[in-house]
Formats: C-alpha cells, structure tokens, sequence
C-alpha cells in the first residue's frame, strides 16, 4: 500500500537568472513499512525533499499525497497540524528544544496537539532507547547518541504515518551511529514504521529496503535491494 | 590591522539594524550630554554675568577706605584687581529754612580698575575721556530729569561751581547700587591722582560716600577730602573670604557673586546647577550604558558562528578581542555629530526663546542675555564621557567574544543552552497554555539575564515618567503657591453674580466666604510636619503668632481659615475624590474638609541659613478628629466698636508683644495711631486703650471681643484643595477647612460671599471687559494666575522632554532586545514549527515571555516609583500621595513598548519557513 507519494514536486530558489533548482521535477512513492534510503552528493537536494515531504517547505510546484492526503492543500495551521501528527522528523544535530528535558521534548509534538501523553509508549520507548534514567535531563546534559536517541523518541512517541530522518548518523562515532540504525530498523520492524533517511553513509544505506540516489535535485537512480 | 577594519566594516554593514539602533543610541546620548552640559553651562554664564551686571565684578568692596588701607590691599599678593571710586563733590538740598539738607547729586571718579569691575554698557554715548566728562545711570538720568536739571548726552551738569558734561548713559544696576537711594551720580575717570583720605578722617568721608549725611555733619562732609570705595577682586572666591574676614566690619563680601562659588549666606549655587546636571548626566549614562552594552552583547551572540569561524582559522583571543572593540570605536564616531546636534538644539532654543525661558523661571527680564555657551572643553568632556561608556559596554562582550569556543560556534547547536540541570518555571502557565505556556516560562527562565536590560530599562523609564510626573506636579503646586495661590481668574466682590455665570465666557464658577477663626490645641494634636515648620519659622523669628500665644497661654495657637463653598462645587468635589458627602451637609454638626497647608517661607537650614522653602503640610495629627473654634481677627476694624473717635471709620491693624510680654493691637489711619493691650477675660478678648506719652493702660476696656467657642467636627484630608478654595496663605501656622456655603445660613450665605470665576480659554480679555463694562467691583488675579500657569506649562514640558527622551533610549533598548533574543531563537521556533507548532501556539508562547519580562519590569518600576514618590514626598514635606495614575499610564506604555517589539520581531520571524530558521544563517539579519 501507498503510504507516501509525490508528484512533479519541485522547489527552486533564487529569481532569474540565477535559479537553484534544489528539487526538480521528482517524483516516486513509498509503501507503508519501507524503509528507504536517500543517498547522493551535498547539494543535490536531499534535505530539501525531506521537507517538502514532511511539509516543512511549500514545493515551487508539484504535490505530496500521505496517505492519499493532498499535503499542501491545506492552509499553514493545519499544516502544522498535520504535521505534528503524521510526520516525525529526525535531524542531524538533534534539535531538541535546549530548555525541556528528555520526557517533554519527547512529549512535545503531543502536548502541543493538547493531547494526553500515553504514558505506556513513553515508558516504552524511553526503555527502549535506554533514556530511562536520564529522563529528567536537559539535552546539555547528555552525549550526541542520546540526544540522537530522545529526538528518534520524540519521532516515534506519536506514531506518525511516516519518519524523515536528515543523517541521523551524521554527527555520530561509529558504535553511537550504529545503535542508533538499529533503533530505526527495529521501529521500522516493530511497528512496521515507514522510513526516509538522508544519508551519505553508505553502510547505513545499504541496510534500507530501498536507496535513492538524487543529482542535481532529481532522481536518477531509484534500486529496491530486499 | 587593515583587514580587522574591514571586518568592523563588514559586520556593521551587514547587521544594519544593529547598527542603526547603535549609532542612534551613541548620537542621542551624546547629544543629551551635549545638550545637558550646555545648559549648564550657559546657565552657570548666566548667572555669572548678571551677578555681574547687578553687582560688579568684584568678591570684597571696602566703604571709606582709608590711604593705609588702600596700600595694603595694593600689597595683597591675593589681590588680583582693586579698583577705587572716590567722591568729588556734591549738590544738597536746602529746606525751607535755608538749612543744606539731602545730598542728590555727586561726582565720583573712578579708575580704570573700578571700570573693568564695573565694565559699563552703554545705552548711549561713549566713554568718559576726561574728569569734566560724565557718565549717568539711567535712574539717574530720571532722578535729574525730576530736578529739572541736564540729563541727556551732550549737556553739562554744575556741581560745586565745576561743570561736567554727559558722555553717555550706562544701563547696569551695579551703578546704582554705590550710593543711596536718590542721589544722582555722575561718573567721570580718576585723572591718575591716588584717590582716598587718612583713617582719621575716614568717618566723614564715610558718611559722604553713602550720601546719608544731613544737617550738620553735611556741613562737615563738605570740607572732607575725596573718600574712596575699594572693590577687589582676588585670584580666588576663597582668598576673598579669607581677606574679608581679615578686616573683619570693614570688609564686605560681594555675596550675589560669590553664592556661585558656594560662599555667602544664600546657599551653594554652583553645587545645585552640578548636582542637577550630575543627576541628569548620570542618567543619560545610565540609560546609554544600558542599550549599547545590551547591543554588543546581542551582536556577539549573533556572530557567534563568525567569531569561531575565526578562531578556527587562527585569530588569537586577544584579535577577536579587539575586533569587538574596534567595532565601538567606529560606532563612537557618531558621538561628534551627537554632541553638535545637542549644541546645535540648544543654541537655538536658547537663541530663540531664552529669554522668554528666563522671564517665566524667574519671574523677572533677564538683566543681560542669556546665551549659549560654546565650551569646548565641557564638548570635549561630551564626547569622552559617550566614548567611555561605550568602550566600557563592549569591554564585557569583548571578552565573552574572546571565549568563544570555535566547535561549538560552528555548531551553534546550544545558543539557550541552560547551565542549570533543571530548567523551572512554565509549569503552573502549562495549566492554562498549554506547551505554549510550558515553553514561555522555561524560555523566560533561562533568559532571564538576556532580558536583565529590558527589565532595567522599562523599571527605569517606568520610575523616571513616575517621578518626573510626581516632580512636576510638586513643583506646579509649589509654584501656584509661591505665585499666587489661587486657581480662579476674578474674584467678583459686588454685582450681579448669577448673571455673570451664565455668561459663555465663564468656565468654571463657585460661591465662597472665608472666615477667619483660632484653634488652640495641645502640642499632640498637631501633626509632626507642622511641628517642624512651626519650630523653624520660630527658629528664624520670621513667622509664627507670639500674640495669640500670648493670649492664649499657649505655643499652639493655629490660625483657621473657614471657608464656606458652594454647594454643589464641594459636593461635585467630593464625588470626584470619591469621599461620601453625606457627613459634610448634615445640618447639624457638618463635618469639614481639611485641605492642606501650603506655600513658602524662610526658614533656617541646616548651615544656619535662611532659605525660601516650599511647605505642604497638614496642621493637625491624623488623630485629631476635632476642633474647638475661636472667633478670629482681621486686618481692619471699625474704630467706633473701640470707643475711638477718629475722621476716618476704619483703621489697619496689627498686632505685636509689647516689652512686658502683652500683646499689642496698634490701629492705624493714615492720620493716627493707637495702641489697645489685649488681655484674656471671661467674656472674651478685652482690649485697653493705652496712653501714647505716659504709656498708661486704661483701666476699663475699651472693647471686649466675645469668644464665642464652637467646636467642630473635621473630616477627610485632601492636598489638593476644590476650585475657589484658596490654601496659599501659609505664612504661619494655619489652616484651611471647608465647610459648604449653606451651613451659613441663608443670611449670610450667597448674600455676603464673592465668587471666583475663571475665565474659558481664550476668553479672559472679553470676560474683563464685560465686568467692567457692568460694573462689577472685583479682584484680578489673572496676572499671577497666568505666571503660574506658564511656569507649570515650562515645568509640565521640561519633566515631559526629559522623560520622553529616557523613554527614547528605553525604546529602542527593549525593541533591539525583544527583536534580537527572538532572533537567536530563531532556530528553535524553526523546530517547534517543524514539529508541529502552528504560528497562533507560537504567537501566544512569546506574548507569555513578554509579558513575563514585563511583568517583572514592571513590578520593579512600580516599587521603585512608589520610593521615588515617597522620597519626593519628603522633600517637598508633603504628605505621600501614591502616584497610581501615572504607574498606571507609565506601565500600560511600557507594556505596550514590550507588545510592539514582540510584534515586530514576530512579523521578522513570519517572512522565513522553518527550514531558513533552522538551517540559516542563524543571526544574520
């Protein structure tokens, strides 16, 4: 099944004559519970398309349908709504709001829907990333894989349709980066989560269901490996 | 060194704004300092000049100095100038029985030192070129104009046989002031001879000189030889002290001039002026200080990605350390046009309306002209005291720079990032904003020193707007009291009195009569700040009533002024004050209104000067709840009541001690004289005619004065007493209550009251034609009136420049704070909204940290406001009156600064997605 589908989706910036075409025409979709791997050059578009898909950015042109949900048809409130409620976004430097502790920014995108926590998956995931005991710390306080670790948290504590990750390793040493694959493709197993990941990291790659290869902002090798 | 130049230049360029806010903030308060300095200045000219022109440009004059005298002063190394005026000759009167009587005309020659002291300014003519060439002051001019006798330039006076001719008229006081009253000089140029005569003869010079000779010993003085009036000027105002006290009666210090330098009994000038302008300079200071600290420090937190970027590629500490400085140093280049700018405004306001400026501060022409004074040297102080603060602002931001780890600047993962282990606060907003809420009070907490500069800033404005505003209504009320104490225009005596209120031209009218009664209470009763006055009037012998002591056995006599008002003016009165008018109308035992006492007097200070001090005080102790009234007395009586038989009906009283304790009444008419000794009966005040040459006391009284005694009821105290009710008269210890007119009855009611009229705006001319025109017999108060409004319009203006001018700076401190902090946050708000923060949660979340900060600025500004009201209060010796008005008006603008700057930054944050914010040029504006 389609969960994630985009079409002739395009965002340039600059005016002419010195437009930056950063995604050019792409289109693909993505079944529920694959995990897909983008891979190509810096500057070739990766992170842009991640936003556009998440709804993030507004394309120059095209479409993005998540489950079968047109995504920019909707205004920018319920954008953010749809948003905090589908996507689960996973950067490379963490960004985690420096002033909540590990429970509250995992918490965030519920508490900001004005919803109840469900403490059973906060528990859940908190034992599972191994962020129990640091709980009530400050992102300060913690390394780079567990800050890695409370943001693929917060990604998963709303069980969003889809999980964008921007290298989620990219800031990491070898063991902390490999834990952290490991979480993804257990989510990924567990609850059969759906997966973008931007990496350059081949080896993180080559675990996907499925590698993008993007140039220039388009697309130009599109391989299932399992 | 050429490319951190061109580092400063580029990150000026690139954060205009920044610098724009800056540069205005440097300019602005250089040219305050500019301006106050100015001021100052020009003021401290001022007053120099025209101690001058009243004067003379001397520190110790020397009356009759004798040849001795003169050497010694000659010899005085302290000595700087001595000029000399020695008298010629002179002209008396001589009265009808042939006998010389008044001096009114003489010659006197002065030399050229006695003209630099007294530099003349001609009206007319030149100077004096010869001894038969004279000089005239203009009274004198008019004294020999009155004695039929040449006054104009060109004609020759006869004095003594010798003729003089005019050379020119002089203007300046000064001159009229060396010899008495009504003789008219004529000043003419020592021809090189020594002026002065031996210490023998110095006593008849003396009196020569002064011109107060008459008789007998004018004869005397007409054979004496020239005497000769010394002025010195020392190289300092304290070696004149010093050479004043050395000759002890004979010396007499030039006090108008040197109370400038802080010497002579009318207090220390010079340190008043400096303390004003310390007060204001250090404000200024203050308030730069604040934005451009605030700016330099928010500029480093902005680059900090560049400041590491160069230090990773190899700038040392000490570099980066002076790029930021550097930085200052450019931006101190706005300080020149600043201080001109201040010059500038100041120069030209002074040009333009100085002297104006001058009449409605003191009351009087300006003897000479007040100009701007361009000081290089206080310009120059200008300038480093702008440069230094900003060298001091950035030397901390500087170092902060230096710190700058180059990985975490690249990174700029942790801009907030918070040193505690828990972040508190946000959790009882999370009740009711949700994560919004949450958010606002962690932010807020952790950036509590970020926001330390708005929070100072607005305090600082709130208590400057609070106390400028609190300032000025004392100094307004003072100044109604010191000018005229009255808020009407006409006070009609006879006439038709309703006609006139329905006249357009009338805006406000009230019914009102005033009458005078006596209290004698116990010391208790009275409250502290009448105590104080009182003892100090006492003090100094100038004030208080030693005969109603007298009479009463008693030290505390208090005179009360009764005035019956209006009905519904003191009911509309009440109702505005909010106090239940219920007690006053009581036909039975009303309750009065106690108004506050206020005015000026002299009184002893500290130093054992007099001074004029401004009182606003209540008579009676909060406790006393009632008072027992005594029938009073005014400044006339009818001489029949006396059992006096005079021409006239009336006389003029006043009364006094005599030797033996007794009080005194002396009538007078313009023909006679009486004395009546006032002495305590069992029917009243009896009054005993006492004989005029044997000094005998009449053993029956002539007049008994019944003490009829009422006792009655006192109620709510207001400083600020209702329209019609005068309180100005504070002279000594007394006070005002108000009753309304109907509890006189209806006889003596309206019948016998006069009504205050104040005149709508622009319609005071036709309002005084029209009583005139109908006949109306009234007192005119509207030249005092209009004073006193004036000089609280400049003093209103003044205050509201000077706040205005601190809000200024506090502006554009909290908006270039607000702005920036949400700026560096930018990446943040970047993620929320990525996450799912829709702008409304994002709105509602910084709205919450700016009210907080507010908040907390405000509470600050509102205690130290109510201090600053309390200190003032005290100054002024009035009673505190807490000043919720303005706090309320002061803090709904600085709440709506802080909503301003929100929404500005927040329409800043609205122009990127949350892909810039997060990954853009974080800072970068």
């Amino acid at each position: 099944m389609v969960i994630l589908r985009a079409e002739h989706l395009s965002r340039w910036y600059g005016e002419k004559p010195n437009v930056v075409r950063a995604v050019d025409d792409v289109s693909f979709s993505v079944e529920k519970g694959q995990m897909v791997a983008v891979v190509g050059a810096s500057g070739s578009g990766k992170s842009t398309l991640l936003h556009l898909l998440g709804g993030v950015d507004r394309p120059t042109a095209g479409q993005v349908f998540l489950e079968e949900q047109d995504v920019f048809a909707q205004n920018d409130d319920r954008l953010a709504i749809f948003r905090r409620r589908q996507v689960g976004l996973i950067y490379q430097f963490y960004n985690l709001i420096p002033v909540l502790n590990v429970r509250e920014n995992m918490t965030l995108p519920a508490l900001l829907d004005g919803r109840r926590v469900d403490e059973e998956r906060l528990e859940n995931l908190l034992e599972t990333l191994g962020l129990k005991a640091r709980e009530t710390h400050l992102p300060g306080q913690l390394s780079g894989g567990q800050q890695q670790r409370v943001s693929i948290g917060r990604a998963l504590m709303n069980a969003p349709a889809v999980i964008l990750a921007d290298e989620p390793t990219g800031n990491l040493d070898s063991r902390n980066s490999q834990e952290i694959v490991e979480l993804l493709k257990r989510s990924n197993r567990e609850y059969n989560q759906t997966m973008l990941i931007i990496t350059h990291d081949e080896s993180v790659a080559l675990q996907a269901d499925r590698i993008l290869t993007m140039e220039d902002g388009r697309i130009v090798r599109d391989e299932v490996i399992r | 060194m050429k490319i951190l130049w061109k580092l400063v230049i580029l990150r000026l360029r690139r954060n205009r704004t920044r610098t724009a806010v800056t540069v205005f903030g440097i300019a602005l308060s250089a040219a305050l300092l500019a301006a106050v300095a100015t001021l100052g200045v020009s003021a401290w000219d001022y007053m120099g000049r025209s101690a001058v022109f009243r004067t003379g440009d001397y520190y110790v004059s020397f009356e009759a100095a004798g040849e001795e005298l003169l050497e010694e002063l000659k010899e005085n190394e302290d000595v700087s100038r001595l000029g000399t005026l020695c008298c010629l000759d002179g002209e008396y009167m001589i009265d009808s029985l042939g006998q010389v009587s008044e001096q009114y005309l003489a010659v006197a020659a002065g030399d050229e030192a006695f003209y630099e002291s007294f530099a003349p300014v001609l009206t007319e003519g030149r100077m004096p070129e010869n001894s038969s060439e004279v000089l005239l002051t203009e009274m004198s001019a008019s004294n020999l104009e009155f004695y039929h006798l040449a006054y104009s330039v060109g004609e020759a006076v006869e004095v003594q046989g010798i003729s003089y001719t005019i050379v020119g008229i002089v203007e300046n006081e000064s001159y009229d002031d060396l010899y008495e009253a009504g003789v008219s000089v004529l000043f003419t140029v020592a021809n090189g001879e020594t002026c002065g005569g031996n210490a023998a003869e110095e006593t008849a010079a003396e009196d020569s000189i002064r011109g107060d000779a008459s008789g007998e010993e004018t004869a005397d003085a007409e054979t004496s030889v020239p005497a000769c009036n010394a002025y010195v000027k020392t190289a300092s105002s304290a070696a004149a002290v010093a050479l004043a006290e050395e000759y002890g009666e004979k010396a007499e210090q030039n006090e108008t001039l040197l109370s400038l330098y802080g010497i002579g009994v009318a207090g220390n000038v010079r340190s008043r002026i400096l303390g004003v302008c310390a007060v204001l300079i250090l404000l200024l200071v203050v308030s730069s200080a604040l934005l451009i600290r605030n700016s330099f420090a928010l500029s480093v937190t902005q680059q900090t990605k560049e400041l590491g970027l160069l230090a990773g590629i190899g700038a040392t500490r000490r570099q980066i350390r002076r790029l930021v400085r550097a930085e200052g140093l450019a931006l101190c280049l706005a300080a020149i046009p600043g201080v001109l700018l201040g010059y500038g405004i100041v120069s030209l306001a002074v040009r333009l309306r100085g002297g104006w400026l001058l009449q409605l501060v003191s009351g009087t022409e300006p003897v000479v002209a007040f100009r701007a004074v361009l000081n290089i040297p206080v310009l120059g102080v200008s300038v480093g005291i702008a440069v230094l603060t900003v060298w001091f602002s950035s030397l901390r931001p500087a170092q902060r720079a230096a710190r700058t780890s180059p990985m975490e600047a690249i990174r700029q993962n942790d801009l907030y990032r918070p040193d505690c282990k828990t972040v508190k606060g946000g959790r009882r907003l999370a009740h009711f904003l949700g994560m919004p809420g949450l958010l606002a009070g962690k932010y807020y907490h952790v950036s509590r020193g970020k926001y330390r500069p708005v929070v100072v800033a607005l305090a600082m404005s709130l208590t400057v707007f609070v106390s400028a505003a609190v300032l000025a209504g004392q100094i307004q009320a003072s100044v109604t009291d010191y000018v005229g104490g009255e808020d009407y225009d006409f006070e009609i005596l006879e006439g038709d009195m309703e006609t006139l209120r329905s006249q357009p031209a009338v805006e406000q009218a009230a019914y009102v009569k005033v009458q005078q009664y006596l209290t004698v209470l116990p010391e208790e009763a009275l409250s502290d700040e009448s105590r104080t006055y009182f003892q100090e009037m006492v003090a100094c012998n100038l004030s208080g009533d030693p005969v109603n002591d007298s009479l009463y056995g008693t030290e505390n006599t208090v005179e009360v002024s009764l005035c019956f008002l209006e009905d519904a003016v003191l009911r509309s009165y009440l109702e505005e004050q909010g106090i239940d008018p219920e007690p006053y109308f009581r036909e039975e035992n009303p309750t009065a209104l106690v108004c506050s006492n206020s005015g000026t007097g002299y009184a002893v200070n500290a130093s054992g000067e007099y001074e004029l001090q401004y009182y606003n005080y209540f008579a009676f102790g909060e406790d006393t709840t009632e008072i027992a009234l005594y029938s009073g007395w005014g400044g006339e009586i009818w001489l029949e009541d006396f059992g006096i038989e005079a021409e006239e009906e009336f006389a003029s009283v006043l009364y006094s001690l005599d030797e033996e304790g007794e009080a005194v009444m002396t009538a007078y008419t313009s023909e006679e004289t009486w004395e009546l000794v006032l002495r305590q009966t069992e029917e009243g005040i009896a009054y005993y005619l006492k004989d005029p040459e044997s000094g005998e006391i009449s053993s029956a009284a002539s007049y008994t004065q019944t003490q009829s005694r009422t006792t009655l009821l006192l109620g709510a105290r207001v400083s600020e007493a209702p329209f019609g009710v005068s309180t100005g008269d504070a002279a000594g210890l007394g006070c005002t209550l108000v009753l309304p007119l109907s509890a006189l009855g209806a006889d003596e009611g309206a019948a016998t009251s006069t009504l205050c009229v104040t005149a709508a705006s622009g319609r005071r001319t036709s309002l005084r034609a029209y009583l005139n025109a109908n006949g109306y017999e009234y007192n005119d108060n509207t030249e005092s009136a209009d004073r006193s409004r004036t000089v609280q319009a400049v003093c209103t203006v003044c205050a509201a420049g000077f706040v205005l001018l601190l809000s200024l700076f506090a502006v554009a401190n909290v908006f270039h704070t607000i702005s920036a902090n949400l700026t560096l946050r930018l990446r943040d708000f970047g993620v929320l909204e990525s996450l799912g923060m829709q702008r409304g949660q994002l709105r509602r979340m910084v709205l919450t940290e700016c009210l907080l900060c507010g908040g907390r600025a405000l509470l600050t500004g509102i205690l130290l406001s109510l201090a600053a009201a309390w200190l003032i209060a005290r100054l002024f010796g009035t009673e505190l009156v807490y000043p919720w008005r303005w706090i309320l008006a002061g803090a709904a603008a600085d709440m709506v600064i802080v909503l301003l700057s929100m929404l500005y930054a927040l329409a800043g944050l609205r122009r990127c997605s949350p892909m810039e914010a997060i990954f853009g040029e974080y800072g970068a504006e």
